[in-house]
């Protein structure tokens, strides 16, 4: 009843309310855009870093060599840590990463990596095939003696996908090694994720170390939701007993981390700072509002309504008022980057890293959505409640008398 | 007295004929194959000065094809017996006064703009050239190689002995090796293979020049097996000429091989 009441207010006074549902959806919308292109940028570098270093939660196992048995062993104890922590993986990964001494030659022309990154296709090519690839067949990977490399890699080699490619490392010890690969495929990566990384069998990077075949240095968890990577981490470290650095993968981009953590602090910056404004508009928007109605208030108060439910029914406007501005926020927000995100982007190496094949990319977290939702309606609630209290305690018979 | 003059004199032509012709004693082609082991020591005892300093200039032109060539100059000071060696660029201008610190099994890289030292390996290209930075440092063939085969070759001008060599431990860069050592005990060619018997780089050292009793390279060729470009449909390999200059056995100040004495320079 006193809901239908508060409605029917809204809607017919709704030129009075309209300003200030503007201003909440505005400032909601504002709030919004911000939180889903973090989220997008931070989902963005979340994908590219578990495909980089295969994983979203990394257990590094070390460089050291060891026979078969020792590495059986570690794996063994690895795996069991994975399967009581209770996390679920996605998919599990052995990798061996070379680091920047690797160069790849074909036709006199070479290319020095940043990272040759040795994997198992069978049990990681499904987290790797998000890769977009504009040669070859990623699937071809199957072949121990396949390669995938970069567009750049390939076009300053001149190589294309069927081409041979020779691998220079140098082992364990110090000697210069070479080994073979077949382009099977050719990616389109970011700069720092994908420029100069080669991905090659882990079992052949491994030999032409000088390693034995079964040799790792990372094993890296996938999950399915890349912001439980921080928790499924200090669940699989708990089981392992500190035995071997466990990490989720954003711990490997420091800066990065730092830079999406600042856009956050910023965006839960702008939401105080639209809090407070809404709070004080509200407030001198209601203090107006129970002026303008102190008849209408008064004539409630003669009809028998009783002084708690005068209050509730101002309060219940606001509510009204702040669901529908949060409603129009989330709705311009949701219009205006898909907008946006039509629009491709320019690949500078700077601004690629958050990009989603050239879009703009974007997440409406709907946990992130609903929180502020909450303090809008929260806010816009503490801002009525004191003009509300005040219409609570109106005289009727003082307010009948008001012109 | 005059028979013992003549005797003296015949000795000493003989002493003399034998001494000259030391660095021939591997000339015999036929009979029993000789020990390449000590083979392979001559060949390092004849271009290593144990017993001095050595500082040379250096010139190295590089030559890759399709991009050009350019030129850089360095001195370089070597003390063999504390195998240590130290390079200071002198052009172009841009990399004057950049060098390199070897110390043992340390080697240091200063760049002067910067003003630090890093570390660097041994094992990486010198200045992006297809020397390495271990070329510069005393030979030790012996030492790090054995033998698995041998033949003889006619290598122009030279009768050699074409040696197989295989490293003996895991950190020498180049696990194989092709060697051409002419008869008068001198590396002539060089042939660096991977582990997996990629052929990397061949090195030419067509003339040597005589320092006090050892040797020094006049000219050194090394073509990269694997970087090149096709120059009008012909496939060109990359290569660095250097050629040595000035050599010298003159003893050097302890401080020339200090951090300190290559900042100095440098300014």
């Amino acid at each position: 009843m006193l809901l239908q009441v508060a409605f029917r207010n809204f809607t017919r006074n709704s030129r009075r309310f309209l300003l200030l549902g503007l201003a909440i959806c505005a400032g909601y919308f504002f709030v919004c855009s911000i939180q889903s292109l973090v989220s997008g940028l931070s989902r963005q570098i979340n994908v590219r870093g578990a495909r980089y270093y295969g994983g979203h939660v990394i257990i590094t196992r070390g460089k050291e060599a060891a026979d078969a048995a020792t590495l059986a062993s570690e794996d063994r104890r690895i795996m069991d840590a994975i399967q009581r922590s209770g996390v679920h993986p996605a998919a599990i990964s052995h990798r061996t990463h070379y680091g920047v001494d690797g160069v790849v030659f074909f036709n006199g022309e070479s290319v020095p990596m940043r990272r040759v990154i040795g994997m198992d296709w069978k049990t990681e090519g499904s987290m790797i095939s998000g890769l977009q690839v504009v040669a070859g067949n990623p699937g071809d990977m199957a072949d121990p003696h396949g390669a995938m490399i970069s567009e750049v890699t390939a076009r300053r080699l001149g190589a294309k996908v069927g081409d041979q490619v020779t691998l220079q490392v140098n082992r364990d010890g110090g000697a210069v090694n070479t080994v073979n690969f077949w382009v099977k495929a050719i990616f389109r990566e970011v700069s720092i994720f994908g420029y100069y990384t080669l991905y090659v069998d882990r079992a052949e990077l491994d030999r032409a170390l000088g390693f034995d075949p079964a040799y790792f240095v990372t094993v890296g968890v996938y999950v399915d939701d890349y912001r439980a990577a921080d928790r499924a981490a200090a669940r699989i470290n708990r089981e392992l007993g500190g035995r071997y650095p466990v990490e989720p993968v954003v711990t490997f981009m420091t800066e990065i981390r730092t830079l999406l953590r600042a856009l956050s602090a910023v965006s839960y910056g702008i939401l105080v700072l639209l809090a407070v404004v809404i709070a004080v508009g509200i407030l001198n928007l209601y203090r107006v509002i129970i002026y303008e109605r102190t008849r209408e208030i008064g004539t409630m108060r003669a009809i028998g309504i009783q002084r708690p439910q005068v209050r509730n029914l101002i309060l219940l406007e606001a509510f009204l008022l702040a669901v529908c501005g949060v409603a129009g926020g989330i709705l311009l927000t949701f219009l205006v980057l898909t907008g946006v995100s039509l629009i491709p982007v320019g690949g500078s190496a700077g601004l690629d890293i958050f990009l989603d094949r050239g879009h703009l990319s974007w997440v409406m977290n709907a946990d992130a959505l609903a929180v502020d939702a909450l303090l809008v309606v929260l806010v816009t609630l503490a801002g009525a409640f004191g003009p509300a209290r005040a219409a609570r305690d109106i005289d009727p018979a003082v307010a009948m008398r008001t012109d | 007295m005059n028979r013992l003059w003549r005797a003296a004199l015949v000795g000493a032509l003989v002493l003399g004929a034998i001494a000259l012709s030391a660095p021939l004693a591997g000339a015999q082609s036929g009979g029993a194959a000789p020990d390449f082991t000590q083979m392979l020591r001559r060949a390092d005892a004849l271009v290593t000065f144990p017993d001095s300093d050595f500082s040379a200039l250096y010139t190295f032109v590089q030559d890759s094809p399709g991009s050009g060539t350019s030129t850089k100059q360095a001195m370089v000071f070597r003390r063999d017996k504390d195998n240590t060696y130290l390079i200071i660029l002198v052009k172009p201008l841009d990399d004057k006064g950049k060098g390199y610190l070897k110390s043992g099994n340390n080697l240091w890289f200063y760049d002067p703009v910067s003003r630090r030292f890093t570390f660097t390996s041994a094992k990486d290209r010198f200045q992006n050239m297809n020397a390495r930075n271990s070329d510069f440092t005393r030979s030790n063939l012996a030492g790090d190689y054995k033998v698995t085969g041998s033949s003889r070759q006619k290598l122009g001008r030279f009768d050699c002995w074409v040696l197989d060599l295989e490293a003996r431990s895991d950190d020498i860069a180049f696990p194989r090796m092709k060697i051409w050592i002419s008869d008068d005990g001198l590396v002539r060619k060089t042939e660096d293979y991977s582990y997996s018997g990629q052929h990397l780089r061949t090195t030419a050292f067509p003339v040597y020049q005589q320092v006090g009793t050892r040797f020094v390279p006049q000219t050194v060729v090394i073509l990269d097996e694997l970087r090149g470009a096709k120059v009008n449909g012909v496939f060109v390999k990359e290569k660095t000429t250097y050629t040595i200059e000035r050599p010298s056995l003159q003893p050097l100040p302890d401080a020339t091989f200090t951090k300190a004495w290559l900042e100095n320079l440098s300014e």
